[in-house]
């Protein structure tokens, strides 16, 4: 079997690797998560599986936030402070 | 905590203190600007989609009730502003540049070398979420990429929480392999 786990596995693989995102994320109940252990002890394509999901989410997980541009940040104050200019108009004119 | 300032803030910012709510927009503005700019995979769009963002929630100052975060509204705003942008592109059909957001990613005084290999693996993983159909990289970007609890994801949706699991299933799924594919030896000369 290829590394791309590309479902030509067993019947049981498959359903494992529905819930291998779970399992990631610590999120299954202690029964089910006590099966995964029990079926990757012994299947090296879902261990092999695992590992390259889990090292994809590490990667997104470190890519890390954006700043706002400096000139970016001046054209958002700008049109809020139009907004602010414009409802303040809007107040007058219905008192 | 962060949510406390944000409670002083917008009380002072619906009294009409506008640096208030200038500090509000300091605060959050760079989660709003991520996530719109990994949706929409460029700068114009997410441009929009900030200032969209921001002009919406001044205007809901009032009818704001603090009864979810900050985040999780401001969240929610982007990413059905993002998600109506995208269905507007579609529908116009214009094509998505590449995104190249390099230079304002937060550094840590890497080495020139590690740099540049981390930029061209920054733009690949970019690239790949790209590829990913919006409802799944949306769900991707804020579980895994800006790191939210996967109830306030779907929350933000507004989606359940199996929706979300699944939709995140066959996002992580689909960037698995294209992770493979990229790195394939079969693949290179
Ligand atoms: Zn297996």
């Amino acid at each position: 079997m290829s590394t791309k786990h590309d479902r030509t596995g067993s019947h049981h693989c498959r359903r494992m690797a529905a819930v291998f995102s779970d399992y990631l994320d610590r999120d299954l109940r202690e029964a089910i998560c006590r099966k995964v252990d029990e079926h990757l002890k012994q299947c090296p394509d879902c261990r092999l599986y695992l590992d390259t999901l889990s090292r994809t989410i590490t990667l997104y997980r470190g890519l890390g936030g954006i700043r706002v541009p400096k000139n970016v940040e001046s054209r958002l104050f700008a049109t809020i402070r139009l907004a602010a200019e414009k409802n303040k108009r809007k107040k007058r004119a219905t008192r | 905590m962060p949510g406390d300032n944000d409670h002083m803030l917008l009380a002072a910012a619906r009294s009409g203190d506008h640096r208030s709510f200038e500090r509000l927009v300091r605060n959050h503005q760079a989660r709003v600007f991520s996530l719109a700019l990994r949706m929409l995979g460029n700068r114009a769009d997410a441009e929009d989609v900030l200032q969209e963002t921001f002009i919406a929630l001044y205007k809901n100052l009032d009818r704001f009730q603090e009864r979810s975060k900050l985040s999780t509204y401001l969240y929610r705003l982007a990413a059905n502003f993002s998600l109506m942008k995208l269905r507007q592109a579609k529908a116009g059909g214009a094509r998505i540049e590449p995104l190249d957001a390099g230079a304002e990613i937060a550094s840590t005084l890497p080495t020139p070398l590690e740099r540049a290999e981390a930029a061209d693996l920054r733009k690949q993983l970019e690239r790949s979420l790209m590829g990913l159909a919006a409802a799944e990289r949306a769900v991707v970007v804020l579980r895994d990429v800006q790191g939210i609890d996967g109830r306030e994801v779907a929350r933000v949706l507004g989606i359940s929480l199996p929706a979300m699991k699944s939709r995140l299933h066959r996002g992580r799924e689909a960037l698995r392999r294209m992770m493979l594919d990229r790195t394939d030896p079969e693949d290179s000369p």
